[in-house]
């Protein structure tokens, strides 16, 4: 397997008025060719600022990319300038799938012309995109004939929209696919459809992809490997099947918990995610961890490999 | 002692689409078709279905927000269906409606201790010297600080603006609470803080309460009986456990396949649900499901099936069993 994506290092911080948010704190990524992996972790974790900055579009200012390297088939992608990014890495190589398609979809146009106008700027002839829009409408599961592309985005329902938006990141026959949370919006039923055409959609077009999400038991379905994130920081990464068999971070464990089982129980994790302006030091989760001490705050536990491609960054996995 | 609390016959609510010049004729989409409930106190029903079953408009119907279309609604044992406004509003204050973005729902402008105690002001129940206190402990058995009146909306996380909506529904000491998905957009951490928060509540106040969500694994976690709405009408009825071990209509049980499961990693060949919810203006004839149903025969597509007794508690809307 070849590595397509290694984020190393990476650090992000946003100034505010009330301070420097630290949104990322060395975080270490890594992502083969044909792989989905998936960033797992509560909402201000740093999951969607780590899909911009894969992108290179942190907005900035405020943001600034501290530390660290994207390598994107061995180039790195921060240090690209807008105009080679535009050319070669977004809409191109990387693509995103946006988490509100209602929100993404220009109102004003049809579905035809926004898909078309996806095409253009990748420079085929006219008779190759009808043919591969058709393929791939097909593939979508949606009619591909000429009443949808004639539709506004307000007259399909969510569950449409979004296979359109799958469409539209699929077209540029990218390297990469970021998905941001693709199914929070939608129905469980139309969710396990999007999931399987996702899974079934990334062996076909030889694409990988970086699926964000909250909920582990969609990563769990959807992944070959996952990362948890935690307030910026890489807690825990390893294959999907490693990890859900043997989850080694307490915060793993803690997330896992909070998924409704069949029992009845209801637990939570106590406390809040901390404030990014003033984080805890060393460890972010050491104060709600019913393990931490005094070495969780004095220094960052290092990521160690305790099985192959599982690493965990903790002092205390006995 | 199992008094009912809440009662529905053959509720209907119908929305009719706007009548243009030459098609004088107009169509309807029948939103909730034909709903009885029976819920007892101190009961927690949920009702569970995709986006467009009428979940929320059953809500709305049975809160009197609309008036239903057919069938009435019973309130401890009184109709309250068509009620005037005047005798409404004691109802209202005895049933309450959280919605499903509680932030939204909280002027922007007004500090939280306004908005909290204006329900009280409306209603008269208690004088002016009680209400302050009476906010102050809602709010510390939502797990809010009392000082938190003098902040602004804005300033909450969306967990506690959840808090926030049940301490203003609390104020008024209600029966019954109807919540529309609570816990929609909240990360699974504070899902379960807040469902904990709802048990410990209910279990305080002896609350009853109707739980609407497309999540059937909280439904599950929260309610003691489930009803499960497809297109207005309900499939399937019965206690929570039983519905989930041993659905028996083949939409609970393509719903819960749809479910994300730890277990199932890399599935590809799983029975999944085709389709999306039909069009409720051209519902299709007979039984709503069975374009989408795969042991749909002929009898289904001429003959709507109707919720019958099946076993103990147990009723179901099918032709196949």
């Amino acid at each position: 397997m070849t590595k397509l994506l290694e984020v190393e290092n990476l650090s992000v911080n946003f100034d505010t008025d009330r301070g420097t948010v630290q949104a990322l704190d060395k975080v270490r990524l890594t992502l083969n060719e044909g792989e989905v992996v998936a960033l797992v972790g509560e909402s201000g974790s740093g999951k969607t600022t780590l899909g911009r900055a894969i992108l290179n579009v942190i907005p900035s200012p405020p943001g600034k990319v501290v530390e660290g390297r994207v390598f994107f088939q061995d180039r790195n992608i921060l240090e690209m300038g807008e105009k080679e990014c535009n050319a070669l890495i977004r809409g191109k190589a990387i693509t995103l799938i946006p988490q509100d398609p209602f929100g993404s979809a220009n109102p004003l146009f049809t579905i035809g012309t926004q898909l078309r106008d996806f095409f253009k700027t990748s420079g085929n002839t006219e008779d190759e995109m009808n043919k591969r829009m058709e393929t791939l409408l097909r593939q979508l599961l949606l009619p591909s004939d000429v009443n949808l592309l004639r539709k506004y985005p307000h007259e399909l329902s969510g569950g449409q929209l979004q296979r359109i938006m799958i469409a539209s990141s699929l077209l540029p026959n990218p390297s990469l696919i970021i998905a941001d949370e693709p199914t929070t919006s939608l129905d469980v039923t139309v969710e396990a459809q999007i999931l399987r055409l996702i899974r079934l959609l990334v062996k076909e077009h030889d694409a990988s992809v970086l699926y964000i999400t909250h909920n582990l038991a969609v990563a769990s379905r959807v992944s070959h490997k996952i990362t948890v994130m935690y307030a910026g920081q890489v807690m825990e990464s390893a294959i999907t099947p490693t990890f859900f068999a043997n989850t080694a971070h307490p915060y793993s464990k803690k997330l896992l918990e909070c998924l409704p089982n069949p029992t009845g129980e209801i637990k939570d994790i106590g406390g809040t995610v901390p404030n990014l302006i003033d984080p805890p030091k060393g460890c972010r989760f050491h104060p709600r961890c019913e393990y931490g001490e005094t070495k969780c705050y004095q220094e960052r536990p290092m990521p160690i490999e305790i099985e192959p491609e599982h690493w965990v960054s903790c002092y205390h996995l006995n | 002692m199992e008094n009912i609390i809440l009662k529905t016959e053959n509720l209907k609510k119908y929305f009719p689409i706007k009548k243009t010049f030459l098609k004088r004729r107009a169509n309807c989409v029948k939103a909730v078709d034909g709903v009885d409930l029976e819920l007892k106190e101190g009961g927690i029903l949920g009702i569970v279905g995709e986006s467009g079953s009428g979940k929320t408009t059953l809500a709305k119907t049975i809160l009197g927000i609309y008036r239903p279309s057919e069938g009435e609604v019973y309130f401890k044992g009184d109709k309250i269906s068509n009620l005037p406004p005047n005798r409404m509003k004691a109802i209202r204050r005895e049933i309450q409606y959280v919605y499903q973005n509680p932030g939204a729902s909280f002027d922007p402008w007004w500090r939280v201790g306004r908005s909290l105690e204006e329900p009280l002001k409306i209603h008269q129940t208690l004088p002016e010297q009680g209400m302050k206190k009476k906010v102050k402990d809602v709010l510390k058995s939502v797990g809010l600080e009392e000082d938190h009146i003098f902040r602004y909306p804005h300033e909450f996380s969306g967990g506690q603006q959840r808090r926030l909506a049940l301490a203003r529904i609390l104020v008024l000491s209600p029966s019954l609470i109807i919540f529309d998905e609570p816990t929609s957009g909240l990360d699974v951490s504070i899902q379960a803080t807040i469902l904990k928060l709802l048990k410990k509540l209910r279990n305080d106040f002896g609350l009853t309460y109707i739980f609407i969500s497309h999540d059937l694994e909280v439904v599950r976690l929260m309610s003691d009986k489930i009803a499960v709405m497809y297109l207005g009408t309900i499939v399937e009825y019965g206690n929570t456990e039983a519905v989930f071990m041993n659905p028996k209509h083949s939409y609970t049980q393509l719903l819960l396949a749809a479910l994300p499961k730890i277990k199932d990693q890399y599935i590809e060949k799983d029975i999944l649900i085709q389709g999306e919810v039909p069009d409720p203006v051209n519902l299709p004839s007979g039984c709503r499901f069975w374009p989408r149903c795969p042991m749909a025969s002929e009898i289904c597509s001429n003959k709507s099936p109707a919720l019958e007794t099946i076993e103990d508690g147990r009723k179901i809307s099918c032709h196949q069993i």
